[in-house]
This record gives C-alpha cells, sequence and structure tokens, in this order.
C-alpha cells in the first residue's frame, strides 16, 4: 500500500493507493468510500481487507478519509455534506491519475454509499457503483439514530444538544451536517453509474425500500450476503467486524 | 504542524503517522500505540488529536499500527509480547534513522498503556510514559474507600434491585461483568515488567503521566493509589496521577476526550525541557 495526501495543501485529505497485484492490470480502478463515526472505526479492517482481496484481482484500489475525519486535516465540527462530495470528486480524479485509467468504480459503506451515490450525480463520472449496507436517506438515517438513542436511553454520549447537535456513539453530527443530509435521499438520486451493486448484509426496512424501488431497473442488481452487519455497536473491546461474504460478494460482482 | 508517513520493519511493512512540530531540532518523541484491536487513530480520533496538539508543542508524535492492527499486516507464528517486541525494535531503528533519538516517550490507553510499560522494561531508552487507563494494584485501603463510594451514592441505593438481580444471575450463570471479563482478555505487564519499567524510569529521572477513568473503578479509587500500590519506592516522585471517575474507558464524550487532551497538554508542556535535555 502506498500512503499519500492529495487535494489542496491547506487541507490536505488522506489516501492509500493500493496497486493491482495480479499479472495484468485491469483497465478500471476502484475507489472505496468510508462511513461515518463508529461505523468507520469498525470497517476498517474490512475495507482494508476489501482493498486487498480487488488489488488481487488487477485493480487499482484507493482508499480515503473525508476532511475531518480519520488521518485527514480539518475537525469533524466543521464538516459539511457539500465538503465531503467535494473529497470524493478529488479522491476520484486522484484514483485515475494514479492508476492511469479512466474508468472508476465506487464502492461506499452506509454513509458512504449515500454520499458515493450522491457523487455520481455530479462531477465525478462512476463506472460500477456498489452500495454496501447503504443509507437510504440523511432523514431516514438521522431517525435511525435518534431511534437507536431512544432505545438505549439518553446518555451523555447519546443525545440531541442545545446546538441541535447529534451525538450518537459519542460522534457529533453537528445541525449543518444533519440539515446537509437531510437533503439526500438515494431514491430521489437516480445515480449516474453504468452498473449498480447494492449488497445487504441483513435485512431491514431500508433495504427493502431500495429494493422495491429499483428492483425494475436494468444496472441495478440486489444481493444478500447474510453476515454480521451491526456497524454502530459499540463495546470497550474496539472490536471490529470484518464480513466476509459481503467482502467476497463485491470482489465477486466487481470481476463478474 | 505538518504531518508525514513513517514505516517500519522487513520490507517497510509497518505503517504509521508523524505529526512534526515547526521546529524539529532537539523536539522529543512520542509514540502512540494502538488501543484494543482499533487502528491507530483510536477511538474518537484521540491519537490524531492528541498527535498534532503535542506536535504544536514541539513535541514529534507517531501514532503507529503494531502487527496485526489497522494498516500493518499480523506477524504469523508469534504470540502478542514477541511481536509488539519485534516491532519496537524496528520502530525504534526507523525513528533514530530518521530523528537521530534514542530516547522516547512511550503512550496508550488500556492494552496500549500495557504494552508501553512491556517495552519500556526491556531496556533503558523510554524517558516518559503516558499511560490512559493502567491496570492499578488495589492498596490496603481500596475496599474501605470502595464501599464507603457505594454506600454514599444515592443512585446505587435507588437501583439497589437492579444491582442484586445482576449480582445473583452472574452468580447463577457464573458470567462475569463485562469490565472482569475485558480486563481477563488484556495481556498485562507482569510484576517484573513493572519493577523493571518504573526503575528504568526513575533512573533515567524520566517522568509517568497515569490518567484513569471509571473503567478503572474495580482497581483505582484514589489519585495516589497507583504509585503507592506499586510497592515500587518513589515511583510517586516521578508519576503523577490523574482520575476522571465520571469518563468513560474510551471518551465518547466530548468534554472528557478534551479534557484529556489538556491534561495530557498541559503534562508535556510543563515536562517539554526535561525530556528534550536528554535527548541528545
Amino acid at each position: 500500500m502506498n500512503p499519500f495526501f492529495f487535494g489542496s495543501s491547506a487541507q490536505p485529505l488522506y489516501g492509500v493507493h493500493h496497486p493491482h497485484k495480479a499479472q495484468q492490470m485491469r483497465q478500471e480502478s476502484v475507489l472505496l468510500c468510508p462511513p461515518f463515526g463508529q461505523e468507520y472505526m469498525r470497517s476498517h479492517r474490512a475495507y482494508r481487507q476489501l482493498a486487498m482481496l480487488l488489488a488481487m484481482q488487477g485493480y487499482s484500489v484507493m482508499r480515503f478519509d473525508y476532511r475531518g475525519t480519520g488521518d485527514s486535516s480539518g475537525e469533524i465540527e466543521n464538516a459539511t455534506v457539500e465538503g465531503w462530495l467535494e473529497d470524493i470528486d478529488v479522491a476520484v480524479e486522484e484514483l485515475k491519475e494514479t492508476a492511469c485509467v479512466d474508468k472508476v468504480n465506487v464502492v461506499g459503506l452506509r454513509l458512504g454509499a449515500l454520499l458515493a451515490a450522491a457523487a455520481s450525480t455530479g462531477k465525478s463520472q462512476i463506472h460500477k457503483l456498489v452500495l454496501w449496507d447503504p443509507v437510504i436517506s440523511g432523514t431516514r438515517y438521522d431517525e435511525e439514530l435518534q431511534k437507536a438513542m431512544q432505545m438505549e436511553g439518553a446518555s451523555v454520549c447519546n443525545r440531541v444538544d442545545e446546538n441541535e447537535t447529534l451525538h450518537f456513539n459519542g460522534f457529533p453530527l453537528v445541525k449543518k451536517l444533519r440539515q446537509e443530509l437531510g437533503t439526500l435521499d438515494l431514491l430521489d438520486l437516480n445515480p449516474k453509474a453504468d452498473k449498480v451493486f447494492n449488497v445487504i448484509s441483513q435485512e431491514n426496512d431500508s433495504s427493502r425500500i431500495l429494493k422495491n424501488a429499483w428492483n425494475r431497473k436494468t444496472n441495478y442488481t440486489y444481493e444478500l450476503a447474510p453476515a454480521p452487519g451491526d456497524w454502530n455497536y459499540v463495546d470497550e473491546f474496539g472490536g471490529i467486524l470484518l464480513p466476509q461474504p459481503v467482502i467476497q460478494a463485491i470482489v465477486n460482482w466487481m470481476v463478474k | 504542524m505538518k504531518e508525514d508517513f513513517f514505516r517500519y520493519g522487513e520490507n517497510n511493512r509497518g505503517f504509521g503517522m508523524l505529526s512534526l512540530p515547526e521546529t524539529m531540532a532537539d523536539a522529543p518523541i512520542v509514540i502512540l500505540f494502538n488501543a484494543g484491536l482499533l487502528h491507530r487513530e483510536e477511538p474518537y480520533r484521540l491519537n490524531v488529536l492528541l498527535g498534532r496538539q503535542l506536535a504544536e508543542l514541539g513535541y514529534i508524535v507517531l501514532r503507529v499500527d503494531l502487527s496485526g492492527k489497522g494498516d500493518t499486516p499480523a506477524r504469523l507464528g508469534l504470540n502478542n509480547r514477541e511481536s509488539v517486541a519485534l516491532d519496537w525494535g524496528f520502530i525504534k531503528e526507523a525513528l533514530y534513522k530518521r530523528f537521530g533519538v534514542q530516547d522516547f516517550i512511550l503512550g496508550g490507553l488500556c492494552s496500549g498503556a500495557d504494552n508501553a510499560i512491556k517495552l519500556t522494561a526491556l531496556e533503558p531508552c523510554v524517558k516518559g510514559l503516558i499511560l490512559m487507563d493502567p491496570i492499578s494494584s488495589r492498596d490496603n485501603r481500596f475496599y474501605m474507600r470502595n464501599w464507603f463510594r457505594k454506600i454514599s451514592n444515592p443512585y446505587k441505593w435507588l437501583t439497589m434491585h437492579s444491582i442484586f438481580a445482576r449480582f445473583v444471575y452472574r452468580h447463577i450463570a457464573s458470567t462475569t461483568a463485562a469490565s472482569e471479563e475485558m480486563e481477563s482478555l488484556r495481556d498485562k505487564p507482569t510484576r517484573e515488567d513493572e519493577e523493571q519499567c518504573f526503575s528504568y524510569i526513575m533512573e533515567k529521572r524520566g517522568r509517568v503521566l497515569a490518567i484513569f477513568t471509571s473503567h478503572a473503578l474495580s482497581r483505582y479509587n484514589e489519585v495516589g493509589q497507583y504509585a503507592r500500590a506499586s510497592g515500587i519506592e518513589n515511583l510517586a516522585d516521578c508519576c503523577d496521577e490523574v482520575f476522571f471517575p465520571h469518563a468513560m474507558h474510551l471518551y465518547p464524550v466530548q468534554a472528557h476526550r478534551d479534557q484529556l487532551i489538556s491534561t495530557i497538554a498541559n503534562w508535556a508542556s510543563t515536562h517539554l525541557k526535561l525530556f528534550q535535555g536528554v535527548n541528545r
């Protein structure tokens, strides 16, 4: 893996390039868009493994952190959806340049899937789009988090504060970010990608809504790959999640 | 402050991230280890924010993925202690090549603190320790303070029924509390490790910062107990203890995170000259 900084020098973003490891390089590359908060922490290992498996299949793969998250610069309190979409656009261009290919496939997990789909309707041209356990709308995501908060009981790390910042599992979603996320809805977005793969580790209301709405699309494939999918679960062991069936399903679909 | 990548080990297999101060001359080096299975950023980017803050103060800070964690592949056929010790040798070598520094400050949360102690015990090259929720021994009056803390807490009285139910359930099902279960999974430093570690620190006239949260309540409940209960003579003279009884182990509350980072930054700022003094 080759780590590097990209984007503006004032606010560099952290990226990792996994060059292809196969005898023959494919003329496609893959960008992995991470989720947010606890889900990001739990998915780091899974993304790393996915990147390595795709690299072994001949893809040039890139992981990165949005501004205000991970090793990228900035504070999470200043994060905006516009900024994160810009980050995806910059990452797509960076990957094209690094891998010397024009076709970019994007994998997004949870909130990363919603952002990747939104990015596909803008500047970024995406060939294949993988939506892994996607958040289907910002409003639904907000409701989902608030519902989980009610179930667990309000606490100092699970609450909405006086500035309307939603703290979930200790990660803050500031009012502006919540409002901006509220404008994103997968059903309205109609992602511009040649092929869309929706892979789900556990079926739920959100996954059924999306499946029913998109099932007739010719470029849409749905797959249930049963695996642990409790991305927001918190323990004191620093537990991570490595859902092999989903990772394998993504690799299989990508190379098909 | 700027950041750069750090590679170590055979074929540069190991990975970490450096936060670098404006002036590198005489800058002491802090190495922050992973907690549990998490990658180098730690929960809530603790190591990222802490590293950047310490770099602003003049420290070089490395947040590093040990083998099997984050972006560093696992070593096969070695146990945790062997793998960490091997990594440490390579990390030191890479840091020396790059910065010419041979004395370090090690830090970490939970198993990161355990690793810091075990590595310090290996050889006298560590001048400072930042230990977040290390394992503390209990002193003679621990149980009395613990008992008093419980009976003087009105919330405990109000929830007595659920405490009793939990106790009975655990007894019948032969299960243990989550904190005990977690503690049993930790590859803790031995008594010999601790003795050797702190004797090296004292020999080098170094400093220790030990910070405890509510997670440590089953073992720690008073500032000063860590040094006192260790049974290591004069440890209290070089050990600063801080107790955040309302904070949780992984610091999910922003205010507690801010408090933790400012506590460490104050300590680092106070001792900057001391750490600079012997590095060259």
